[in-house]
């Protein structure tokens, strides 16, 4: 592979694996909101 | 809702496109697209449906209705298109996922194997594919998977949302990516026969930076990324109209896309496009490719699997964990793609989920046997350029209109905060407003002149037999928006003489 397609390939696979990751863990730690029978 | 975006898109039309356009060209107009498009307008369908729901609709045209405050009579009838496209789309995506759950059973029994050439592949496929074409497959074998499918698929619906739909993604969707994981891992330590897995990477992550100049790859990019996340279809926002005023929709849109997008980018182009350029080389692999996502993720894996190190069987294992990967990735997407007609018939026309689902289902036999009978005339393919490709772009540009400029920008990022878990960096409140409607304006304009006339005018049909089944196809689709503009204007006058 060429550098620069190794670059790119890891560079665009974290960031996709991080961003599902982040969101992943946000959805994890945040309290469920209370049901108020709306 | 990753149920929903992950898909065959993923597996099958990603690396086609990818391969179709320069591999690592792509990849770039790809990431443009998932920030100026793909994600902005993932954030929009979830707040539309949200704000719908909470105001008793559960499908676009009551939406579209409720964004211009009940005020232009018109935006219903636009919304038709997000009730009729996923409808279309849900009846033919239905046999073709009910061709993965036929290639699970062949991998199983190793009835392909033997066929280790890709002619033979791909006659196999087009004697299943054709059901009057019964040199490899008797005519009922296609017939009886699409009827197994689409009772399955009945089955799950009528169930609802939480024993149904909710349930099939909860077991579906780990298995999914178990299968892919396992996949990956086996394509990624294939000994060279053509070429290494690594070339077959280089092919899809390193650009030909001359190519990006080139409008059509920029349009591919921007075409795969709809249809990729299920935007511009009306599931999305039918799936979010079952949230509450005070759920998040901002946190949830983006883990939509990001989940998608793993699994796009990081297994969909790792699976398919290395395996093929490992038995085929770069040229033979783009070849395949060039010939479309079935000729990539049937006949080539067909034939690469046939060729992997080891006993037979192993390849028979790893066929059927590709094939009924692509089977839940194809049936989670279909539930969702025919959630936006239950709802628009429960909620608009008065039936009982249950009836309501059986209906979706009665008509997606039915009309899914024409294209049982007629796949070969072209009508498949018909049917996904007008509802699945073009008219993705032709909702999201009236979406986004009627959301930034009727509803307006202002109170349009007001509702998207509304319980939000997390803040939209605000460069999106004039991305969505200005950047995102120019990108899909231009999209729609380009493609209308360059593809939708041509296609419309029947230019690129090489067998004019076919001729009067494509116009048959186009029939078709104009009675079912025909009939659903029938059914809203009777149902908002019965509404308007109730109160």
């Amino acid at each position: 592979m060429t550098p620069f397609a190794l670059f790119f390939m890891f560079t665009s696979m974290a960031c996709v694996t991080l961003l599902a990751g982040w969101c992943l863990y946000r959805i994890l730690t945040t309290p469920a909101k209370p049901d108020d029978g709306d | 809702m990753a149920g929903n975006a992950v898909g065959l898109g993923n597996f099958l039309r990603f690396p086609v496109q990818a391969a179709q356009n320069g591999g690592g060209t792509f990849m770039i107009p790809y990431f443009i697209s998932f920030l100026l498009l793909g994600i902005p307008m993932m954030w929009i369908e979830w707040g539309i449906g949200r704000y719908g729901g909470t105001h008793g609709h559960g499908s676009v045209p009551g939406m579209f209705d409720l964004l211009t405050d009940r005020k232009k009579p018109w935006a219903k009838y636009l919304g038709i298109l997000g009730v009729v496209m996923p409808l279309v789309v849900f009846i033919y995506y239905t046999y073709v996922v009910s061709w993965m759950m036929g290639f699970s059973f062949f991998s199983l029994t190793g009835d392909f194997f033997g066929l280790d050439n890709v002619d033979d592949m791909r006659n196999y496929l087009y004697s299943y594919q054709n059901i009057f074409e019964t040199s490899s497959h008797g005519g009922w074998v296609a017939l009886l998977f699409f009827l197994i499918t689409i009772s399955f698929l009945g089955w799950v619906l009528a169930r609802g949302i939480s024993a149904g739909i909710e349930k099939l993604a909860l077991i579906g969707m780990p298995i999914l990516f178990l299968f892919a994981f396992l996949l990956l891992a086996r394509v990624l330590t294939l000994p060279p026969v053509e070429a290494s897995p690594a070339e077959g990477l280089n092919f899809i992550w390193n650009p030909d930076w001359k190519s990006l100049g080139n409008a059509k790859v920029w349009l591919a990019a921007a075409g795969q990324m709809f249809f990729t996340l299920s935007v511009g279809m009306g599931s999305i926002q039918t799936y979010a109209s079952y949230l509450r005023k005070k759920d998040d929709v901002a946190l949830t849109g983006l883990s939509t896309a990001s989940t998608n997008e793993f699994a796009e980018v990081v297994l969909g182009g790792t699976i398919a496009i290395p395996a093929a350029v490992v038995f085929f080389g770069v040229a033979g692999a783009t070849a395949i490719a060039n010939r479309g996502s079935y000729d990539l993720g049937i006949v080539a894996m067909g034939v690469v699997f046939q060729g992997l190190p080891g006993p037979q069987i192993m390849g028979q294992l790893a066929a059927f964990l590709w094939f009924f990967l692509l089977f839940i990735a194809g049936v989670t997407s279909c539930v969702a793609l025919a959630s936006p007609t239950i709802a628009f018939l429960q909620e608009e026309i008065g039936l009982t989920r249950r009836n309501a689902a059986r209906s979706v289902a009665a008509l997606g036999l039915v009309l899914g046997l024409f294209h049982v009978v007629f796949y070969q005339k072209g009508v498949l393919d018909e049917w996904d350029y007008w509802a699945g490709t073009f008219g993705l772009v032709l909702f999201a540009t009236i979406e986004i209109i009627l959301f930034s400029f009727v509803f307006g920008i202002d109170r349009g990022w007001d509702e998207l905060h509304e319980g939000a878990d997390i803040k939209i960096p605000r460069i999106y409140k004039p991305i969505m407003k200005w950047v995102t409607p120019l990108f899909l304006i231009t999209l729609l304009t380009w493609w209308t002149v360059t593809e939708a006339i041509p296609n419309v005018l029947m230019k690129g049909v090489t067998e004019a037999g076919n001729i009067p089944y494509l116009w048959l196809a186009r029939i078709l689709m104009i009675a079912l928006v025909v009939v659903g503009a029938i059914l809203i204007r009777r149902s908002w006058v019965h509404k308007t003489m109730d109160s």
